[in-house]
């Protein structure tokens, strides 16, 4: 005599809205996440200096992954045992913002510097400079409830795809990002990269 | 609600840097140094105490929260209705208030 086991299709669960991107969060502490406002935002009380990249061509890519050592043995043919030797976290996309100095400096870390004279000019001067990590996350609505959101959060990241972009007059500027997590040493160990959650009440 | 550099100077002075480490190392946020894998003391985007101050997080326990909440000058209260009382700012309008 058999049961039946009940089907979750999980449609709600589907990733269909647009994202936003924002850094210079405040770091959260253990079993804590990024502050949010009921808008989606992150609260201004606590992540002060919150940076919103503005809008991308197509949202962004959200990637964990890791890379698995198999080990074998000559009596067996398989794979008797695995070693997670790597794992990388990252958010990839591409923004539009090119002209937007603040954004390009945020894509230039070690690189780019902010210069400005106020009603004059803004630039970044290219050169040498300390990098500076970021906390980045990607936070968008739920289609199981759009007033919740769900956030993708790299605790420390780094833009790895430098800036580059086409100006012209028959197609749309864009420049490729990729924000690259790294690991906060001494955090917990489950803990160390990112976190991925939603809010459910 | 949020703990960095400028904020902990106005509060220790010239100990700042060791008030943030503190911070840093009782709260759970990982090491402050200038090396990888660290948090870089002068990191703009600073450590968001309320998160950990919050009652309902209990991963970290009542002194430290008491000693952050000292150090930091935060009310704790202030960090529970925010975090778990939802008394939120929003970012948007906060960017548009600074014409951002």
């Amino acid at each position: 005599m058999t049961t039946a086991s009940t089907p979750q299709w999980r449609t709600n669960a589907i990733a269909l809205n647009q994202g936003q991107l924002w850094g210079n969060l405040a770091l959260p502490g253990a079993a804590a996440r990024v502050t949010l406002h009921t808008d989606g935002t992150p609260d201004a009380i606590t992540n002060t200096t919150a940076f919103h990249y503005g809008a991308t061509k197509a949202g962004s890519k959200l990637s964990v992954k890791s890379q698995q050592t198999k080990f074998y043995v000559d009596e067996f043919r398989g794979p008797i045992v695995t070693n997670i030797d790597q794992i990388d976290m990252s958010i990839a996309g591409e923004l539009v913002g090119v002209t937007d100095m603040d954004v390009m400096t945020n894509l230039l870390p070690g690189v780019g510097t902010y210069a400005t004279t106020a009603s004059t000019f803004k630039e970044i001067r290219i050169g040498i400079k300390a990098i500076t990590y970021q906390c980045i996350a990607v936070i968008f609505p739920l289609i199981e409830d759009t007033t919740k959101f769900g956030i993708f959060n790299i605790y420390s990241g780094l833009n790895d795809a430098g800036a580059e972009w086409t100006q012209s007059r028959k197609e749309l500027g864009f420049t490729p990002f990729n924000f690259i997590g790294y690991e906060l040493t001494t955090r917990a160990v489950t803990d160390t990269l990112g976190n991925y959650w939603k809010q459910i009440a | 609600m949020n703990a960095n550099l400028e904020t902990l100077a106005k509060i220790h002075g010239d100990k700042a840097e060791a008030a943030f480490r503190e911070v840093a190392d009782l709260g759970g946020f990982g090491p402050v140094g200038t090396a990888e894998g660290q948090i870089h003391p002068s990191y703009a985007g600073g450590l968001d105490v309320a998160g950990v101050l919050a009652e309902s997080n209990t991963a970290v326990g009542p002194e430290a929260k008491a000693r952050i909440a000292e150090l930091t000058g935060v009310d704790r209260k202030a960090a529970d209705a925010l975090i778990d009382g939802g008394q939120t700012t929003s970012s948007a309008d906060k960017m548009k208030k600074d014409g951002k």
